[in-house]
């Protein structure tokens, strides 16, 4: 990682700048030498060697001073001129065990402190002797990148990075493969076995070049990989970095760089292929191309996206026959956007200084949603399904009904329509925005103003003169509440005075679930955008205990004493708990066993405790009926409920 | 004369309407939430301000033989009195953990009320309230009021599993406590009046004394008003799992798992004497009349203490004692054993008698008004057991019986179970003649 100051300190580019668009974009720019930031770095500038005559390995006379091949007698004393300019790829060393000493081309280069654990040898400089990029490690372990340019004087050490772990506790692998020699006569010697190497030199192409370091956070493997392009100066193109899993995207993921002419052009580019290894199932890898443009290194849009699309799509095919199968791809793909693009918190991948690439909205992210609910639906998880399918709602996802199709498709299925009765509710017309509630399994009562009792059995209706109670009340019936809103502190429900009304002002609000604002969101004042959001909460009813409010397979409790006053934090109810009870709500049973929901496909009916599930219920006819569900009433019994459909209740049956 | 003596019975009559006037009409009850708020030498019982010689008549009491805020005790061979608190508001009946009650159980094999099921074990003893209405937490993380009929009346979603058992205040207000450290107060309607998170999760039973004071003991003791201030809290590093015991010379006395009995003075909290017993304490101390504490041990020992906390005797069974030794009318001590057996120990600390189950014994017992001691099994059986340690009775509730029994006025027993309900067991309701000899 480069620090601040080194970055600093940079030369102007060479190219044409890029344009700014990202931080890690304005490091494709051309760069110089770097100066080293860091405390404690003892490399050494213009290190002079002496010349040994006769003795092509002798040791230099200064202690630790880097020698180099004498000249044979009788040769001529000024120096040869510099060969043509070498488009040759440079050499890759890698040691399994770092190295004091290090064959560059026919001379010797020695470190006086820490080893060679990798080098690129090249000709930097165009002048016909060889010169190296070297990845040193030092006894504390850090490592650093030099650039050692052979002239007339012997090598010139001068300092080029700094390659920082990515993370605290990260250190740097050893490996225990053994130490290839070095060979006597200087003649080089074979590059180690290096998967296990703590440093590779990777020869990426003429001038291109990189290291791939492996650090390691107790068990967990996170490789840092540096590409240079090799010019005099080198400079560092790009760095990549996997970030440790805790609190990401959990698995192994690894990353392996090489170049190739992507596009055609003729020039080599950098080609980063990132795999990630879940807990579970196979690995998905991805290659994310940097284009070598004029103006510096671009990245390609195609990936990750067309990745993530062949998952999706494989993923759809499956659904059919094998949703167990369509679940794990579309989870694979949606871990692979996790893992990947900047949009994600999760992510794994960090390039340069900014943590995941950027990516665009996602027709493949949306699909593999959209089928990760569709296969849920089929496994029979309906709650966990409809969570899944809320996330298509999520920023970053390019859905179209097409997807949408797909899981209502599935919940479609997935419903149970035998055994469930429908009817229309005799002549009685449907009141808009009036709320339902069901005194017993028979009896509606329509709070309309007066409000109307009705009769389920035979239809028939009746004023009520004196004032109801709303449905959602605490058990004295004095207080009720508003719709669920968002505020500072996250979603809350105002508490009203029952006998005044909704349009009064609220007396209190419970706080259903604790939300920060957005970071760089000013609040207070409550931003407008807050306006339409209800988190997708809603309230099922006011219980002793307090409100009870549900979304998705998540259910909550909001403690409020007997003033409507917060008695304590909400909480979520954990997995088979039931509800507090009695509690006073249209579409949840008294004992706060049973509730209802009203989706597209169908009536959700949950049962809580221990062995509950959910049913989706939906009656032959159904989607005939025109309009969405604005009001629901469930039954004390669990098994009858009326719904206010378009324009007409219905008495559903099962 | 006829005249006179027909004005005489008219007086008579005049004078028995007037009286029965009287006695028909009511006395206008008040609500309140303590004695505080109730004027004219009345006391706060049930949530209505009665005068307390009514309520002692109603209770069976003895004219002054108990106040508001605390049970009389008698000496031995007296009848425990019962608690203006209800009919078991707390975790072994009372806040010396006698395990008495004022009620009678059945002498016979009870019947099956009803069961009501929760969704885990039920751990927790069962309070009852002066209406019959029993409180009880379950594993399922609920805990719940439920009609003497059997029916649900409310349900408190907590958090956390509820182990202990809950403890019923002035004015019918529950104090109940779960594993995640939270020390909840509920109206008798269910609705929070206050809700604590203490240091610790909290396994043992809250403890209600006199003047209303709670004890909670959780990583150290705590005591509270009952309007949830905290008084004072003397922290230990280790998990208390004992319930506080209050002692009538003013401390409260708790078991540690690392083997100490501890005396807390109640006004503040110091520690006046430790006792290492030697062995980790599940348990919770108990008081008998004379201030004796007795305590058990995970070495399988019924450890003595006196008042200063030296140690008087010490019995050992033959395996864990993870109860709470109970005190019947005579000053025995009764406690189950891992071993399987029931012990009855004279204040003198030898063998009175003691009784074989089939199973482990991780209950406290009981003692009824007729010195009947119930006691539960992990053999799936609760045990009704003579004065003298006979089996009277046992009843197959299917599952471990590791809550313990409480004794509602009708003297029926609730008790919950490892199959996760709350079971009611009553007298078998006599025969039924009434059909017979219809004429035509």
């Amino acid at each position: 990682m480069l620090s601040p100051s080194a970055r600093a300190a940079l030369p102007p580019p060479t190219r044409d700048a890029a344009p700014a668009r990202t931080a890690r974009a304005a490091l494709a720019a051309a760069i110089g030498a770097l100066a080293l930031a860091t405390a404690g770095c003892s490399c050494n500038h213009l290190v002079p060697f002496g010349l040994d005559a006769g003795a092509p390995t002798a040791p230099a006379k200064t202690p630790g001073a880097p020698s180099a091949e004498a000249p044979p007698p009788g040769a001529p004393s000024t120096p040869p001129a510099p060969p043509a300019q070498s488009q040759d790829a440079p050499k890759a060393e890698t040691f399994a065990t770092p190295v004091p000493q290090l064959d560059v081309g026919d001379a010797k280069f020695s470190l006086t402190e820490g080893g060679v654990a990798a080098a690129l040898i090249t000709d930097l400089d165009d002048d016909g002797d060889q010169d190296a990029v070297l990845a040193r490690v030092l006894p504390d372990g850090s490592l650093t990148l030099l650039v050692a340019t052979r002239g007339p004087d012997g090598f010139s050490l001068a300092p080029l990075a700094t390659v920082d772990p990515p993370a605290p506790d990260a250190k740097l692998a050893t490996s225990t493969s053994p130490t290839p020699a070095v060979a006597p006569d200087g003649a080089g010697h074979p590059s180690a076995p290096d998967a296990d190497a703590p440093v590779r030199a990777v020869s990426l192409g003429p001038r291109f070049g990189a290291f791939v370091a492996r650090f390691t956070s107790g068990d967990e493997a996170l490789p840092v990989a540096v590409a240079l392009r090799l010019d005099q100066p080198p400079r560092v193109l790009e760095r990549w970095a996997v970030l440790p899993a805790d609190g990401r995207v959990p698995g192994a993921v690894s990353l392996a760089v090489r170049g190739a002419d992507a596009d055609g052009d003729g020039h080599v580019d950098l080609v980063a292929t990132v795999a990630l290894a879940p807990p579970q199932g196979p690995p998905s890898s991805v290659d994310l191309v940097w284009l070598d443009r004029p103006s510096g290194l671009s990245l390609s849009p195609d990936e990750p996206e067309q990745s993530i699309a062949t998952l999706a799509d494989q993923a759809r095919g499956a659904l059919g026959n094998a949703p167990g199968d369509a679940l794990d791809l579309a989870d694979r793909a949606l871990q692979l956007r996790a893992a990947l693009c900047a949009s994600s918190p999760r992510a794994r991948l960090q390039v340069g200084s900014a943590r995941g690439v950027r990516c665009p909205r996602s027709k493949g992210a949306a699909l593999a949603t959209a089928v990760r609910a569709a296969a849920l639906a089929k496994a029979g998880a309906l709650l966990d399904a409809l969570d899944a399918q809320r996330a298509l709602d999520r920023p970053g996802l390019d859905v179209t009904d097409k997807t949408r199709a797909v899981v209502e498709g599935a919940l479609t299925a997935a419903a149970q329509t035998e055994g469930v009765g429908l009817r229309k509710l005799g002549p009685l017309a449907a009141e808009v925005d009036a709320p339902l509630s069901m005194r017993d399994d028979d009896t509606l009562l329509v709070y309309t103003s007066p409000a109307r009792k009705v009769d389920l059995a035979t239809g028939a209706s009746s004023w009520i003169v004196r004032q109801l109670v709303p449905p959602i009340h605490d058990p004295l019936g004095r207080f009720t509440v508003g719709p669920v809103r968002r505020g500072c502190d996250g979603y809350f429900a105002p508490i009203i005075d029952a006998a005044l009304g909704p349009q009064s002002a609220p007396l209190g609000h419970a706080l259903i679930e604790p939300v920060e604002p957005p970071s760089g969101v000013r609040c207070p004042p409550t931003p407008s955008s807050f306006a339409q959001d209800t988190g997708g909460w809603s309230l099922l009813g006011w219980a002793p205990q307090g409100l009870v409010a549900v979304r998705g397979a998540e259910v909550r409790v909001a403690p409020l004493d007997a003033h409507g006053h917060a008695a304590g934090p909400s909480f979520a109810l954990r997995s088979g708990a039931l509800a507090p009870a009695p509690i006073a709500g249209p579409a949840i049973t008294p004992d706060g066993r049973i509730y209802a929901r009203a989706l597209p496909a169908g009536l959700l009916v949950q049962t809580l405790g221990p062995g509950g599930g959910a049913r989706l219920i939906r009656p032959e006819g159904w989607a005939a009926l025109e309009g969405s569900v604005e009001a629901l009433a469930l039954a004390p019994s669990g098994r009858r409920a009326v719904a206010h459909k378009g324009a007409a209740l219905y008495v559903l049956d099962w | 004369m006829r005249s006179r003596s027909r004005l005489g019975v008219a007086a008579l009559f005049a004078l028995g309407a007037a009286v029965g006037c009287a006695a028909r009409q009511p006395v206008p009850a008040t609500p309140c939430m303590s004695d505080r708020e109730c004027r004219a030498g009345r006391i706060c019982h049930e949530g209505r301000c009665r005068f307390l010689e009514v309520v002692e008549r109603e209770l069976g009491l003895t004219p002054g033989a108990g106040g508001p805020g605390g049970s009389a005790r008698g000496g031995p061979g007296s009848s425990p009195a019962a608690s203006p608190l209800g009919a078991d508001p707390m975790f072994m009946g009372d806040a010396q953990h006698t395990g008495r009650s004022a009620y009678a159980g059945p002498a016979t094999r009870p019947v099956e009320r009803w069961a009501y099921p929760t969704g885990a074990r039920v751990f927790a003893a069962p309070a009852v309230d002066g209406a019959g209405r029993i409180y009880v937490g379950s594993l399922d993380q609920s805990f719940y009021a439920i009609s003497p009929a059997g029916a649900l009346i409310w349900r408190f979603t907590a958090a956390a599993k509820v182990y202990a058992t809950a403890a019923l205040g002035q004015g019918g207000v529950v104090f109940m406590a779960s594993e995640d450290g939270h020390f909840v107060s509920l109206s008798p309607q269910g609705q929070p009046r206050f809700d604590l998170h203490l240091g610790d999760g909290i396994d043992a039973s809250p403890v209600v004394a006199k003047a209303g004071r709670v004890f909670v003991a959780a990583d150290g003791v705590y005591a509270f008003e009952p309007d949830g201030n905290a008084l004072w809290h003397t922290p230990r590093a280790d998990h208390l799992r004992s319930s506080p015991a209050v002692h009538p010379r003013g401390f409260v006395a708790v078991g540690t798992p690392s083997g100490k009995v501890l005396a807390l003075s109640t006004d503040d909290g110091r520690v006046l004497w430790t006792t290492d017993v030697g062995g980790s304490i599940d348990g919770s101390v108990s008081i008998d009349d004379a201030g004796s504490l007795y305590v058990g041990t995970d070495r399988g020992e019924l450890i003595a203490l006196d008042a200063g906390g030296a140690v008087r005797w010490r019995f050992e069974t033959g395996g864990d004692i993870r109860g709470t030794p109970a005190i019947t009318r005579d000053g025995h001590i009764v406690v189950g054993s891992y071993d399987h057996y029931v012990y009855a120990l004279t204040p003198a600390g030898a063998v009175a008698w003691k009784t074989a189950t089939w199973g482990r014994v991780r209950a406290s017992a009981r003692v009824d008004r007729d010195g009947r001691i119930y006691i539960g099994s992990q053999d799936d059986h609760l045990y009704a057991l003579s004065p003298s340690g006979e089996v009277l009775w046992r009843y197959d509730l299917g599952r471990d019986v590791d809550s313990t029994v409480a004794i509602g006025k009708d003297g029926v027993l609730y008790v919950g179970a490892d199959d996760g309900a709350v079971h009611a067991l009553g007298a078998a309701p006599p025969p039924d003649h009434s059909a017979q000899e219809r004429p035509e």
